[in-house]
């Protein structure tokens, strides 16, 4: 469908639209809400950190999970490494 | 092509304002995963949304993620005009979410 191609071309993992940011009342230098989900604390002795970033997007990096928040930008809050995209339709 | 189901692909999202379009979910939920069909139903007579939709994903695994990260967040994974989504397993509340 036209109006799909076009959204896959126009959107990307990492990057938000001002209209989104504005819906979703994301001010300058605030990350998404879901980016907390991606940190969790397993305790344990050495209080240890699990990063999980969506497996769809290997690699991906995230300001304030497993990047350094000074990358944050007004669009980018995370960016993709080329060839991270597309693994779920990986036919090798 | 993928074997798995529909429902093992998908997620339900309540709470959804009627300002939000099928286009903001899409950019939206593409932040998790590849996003591969959204069902976003209207009202047949009033033409208006009516507050939830089913967002489908490329595998079962990008659904899994969702929901593991809709329960860190302890349901705040996002909040849309105000009004926060809520993320769930398909047909996990009443046998009839939108399932025609």
């Amino acid at each position: 469908e036209a109006q799909w191609r076009s959204w896959h071309r126009k959107y990307a993992p990492g990057k938000l639209s001002s209209k989104l940011r504005e819906a979703m009342r994301l001010g300058p230098g605030q990350l998404p809400p879901w980016c907390r989900g991606m940190t969790s604390n397993k305790g344990g002795k050495n209080n240890t950190t699990v990063v999980e970033t969506p497996p769809a997007y290997s690699g991906m990096l995230v300001c304030g999970v497993n990047w350094d928040i000074s990358n944050l930008t007004d669009e980018r809050y995370a960016e993709v490494p080329a060839g991270g995209q597309g693994g779920n339709s990986k036919t090798n | 092509m993928s074997t798995s189901t529909d429902a093992e692909r998908s997620v339900y999202v309540g709470n959804v304002d009627p300002q939000v379009t099928e286009e903001l979910l899409y950019e939206l939920f593409t932040q998790l995963g590849p996003v591969t069909g959204i069902r976003y139903p209207k009202d047949r007579v009033q033409q208006t949304y009516q507050g939830f939709a089913f967002v489908e994903f490329a595998a079962p695994r990008d659904q899994e993620y969702v929901l593991q990260l809709a329960a860190r967040t302890k349901g705040k994974v996002a909040r849309l005009y105000d009004k926060w989504l809520n993320v769930r397993q398909v047909g996990e509340n009443s046998g009839n979410n939108g399932k025609a």
